[in-house]
């Protein structure tokens, strides 16, 4: 048969098409799949989070062992911070309640997600020196400064 | 009466000063007395008016009388709120303390968290906007503490540069 690679390819291709036309008449697409997503309570957590975290800036302007002199940048960490810990109590909670062992009420989870943006502890150690490192070399853009050269790792002994 | 500038510098006995701090202190007036009157709105709603859904919503929660928990938690905020207040109206010459900002701020704090509290019990109402709104409310609690805050910041800055510049000289 004259163009037989072509032919099959093309057969080939149809196949795809139709097995991936078949699967999106059958079940959902990608789309629809990540609308099903409970959207509302992740943005819901993640407001929580950063409402935790200027609760922390709020408490550090207010307190009077700590002066702030860089307000902007004290909040710009503390929000970083809680965002991150916030979404590690959201994943956490939603893990445990996906074990369908217990109920954890939304009242609870949401009280429990502002408390880990606020609780600056010591399990959000690393992330709050990455964010302080963020922060710094952020503004150090935009001031304008060059970036600091990185330094290469000695390969071992010569 | 109407005078001429020149005629107001040779009759008026003084220039009116301090005029810059109390446009700060009205605005600051404006400012709690916002919160304040955000406070009592929402416990007048929920105590009051069985149809609000600040009524509904606060009732939802499975702690007992949690209706009259949330109110209990604006009041006292409200109440913590009031000699900062006071003292912003009545005696502004006590406004150097700093215990009763201190206490603004709290107030602050706790609104907010019981602000988001109701937003996570309004969520599977399925009432619109609703969470977001209360979520609104929220920041402006938040925005208020802010501004307490960076008071009671600028305020120690001030007394340490100034203690600073004493033991120089």
């Amino acid at each position: 048969m004259k163009r037989q690679k072509l032919v099959n390819s093309l057969l080939l291709l149809w196949l795809c098409c139709y097995s991936g036309l078949l699967y999106a008449a059958a079940g959902m697409t990608t789309a629809q799949e990540l609308m099903q997503y409970d959207w509302q309570s992740f943005f819901m957590a993640a407001l929580a989070g950063l409402l935790g975290g200027f609760l922390r800036t709020i408490l550090t302007l207010a307190s009077e062992k700590r002066v702030v002199l860089d307000i902007l940048r004290e909040s710009w960490k503390d929000c970083l911070v809680a965002v991150v810990g916030g979404g590690i109590v959201y994943l956490i909670l939603q893990a445990l309640s996906s074990l369908n062992y217990f109920v954890i009420p939304r009242d609870v989870r949401i009280l429990l997600i502002v408390g880990a943006g606020f609780s600056r502890g010591r399990w959000l150690g690393i992330v709050e020196k990455g964010a302080n490192d963020l922060v710094a070399r952020g503004r150090g853009i935009v001031r304008g400064d060059t970036p600091p050269a990185t330094v290469p790792a000695p390969l071992g002994k010569d | 009466m109407t005078l001429s500038p020149s005629d107001f510098r040779k009759y008026a006995p003084s220039l009116p000063v301090d005029q810059e701090k109390a446009e700060v202190r009205l605005m600051a007036i404006v400012i709690t007395g916002t919160f304040l009157y955000n406070l009592l709105e929402t416990v007048m709603y929920m105590l009051t008016v069985p149809t609000a859904m600040v009524h509904k919503v606060a009732g939802l929660s499975q702690i007992p009388h949690s209706l009259f928990v949330f109110a209990g938690i604006f009041i006292g905020c409200a109440l913590m709120t009031v000699p900062h207040f006071y003292s912003l109206c009545f005696a502004p010459d006590k406004l150097s303390r700093r215990l009763p900002r201190k206490l603004a701020t709290r107030a602050t704090m706790i609104a907010s968290v019981a602000w988001a509290w109701l937003a996570a019990l309004a969520m599977p109402l399925d009432a619109g906007m609703l969470p977001f709104m209360y979520f609104l409310n929220c920041a402006g609690c938040v925005i208020v503490g802010l501004v307490y805050g960076f008071s009671l910041n600028s305020q120690q800055l001030r007394k340490l540069s100034t203690d600073e510049t004493t033991e120089a000289g």
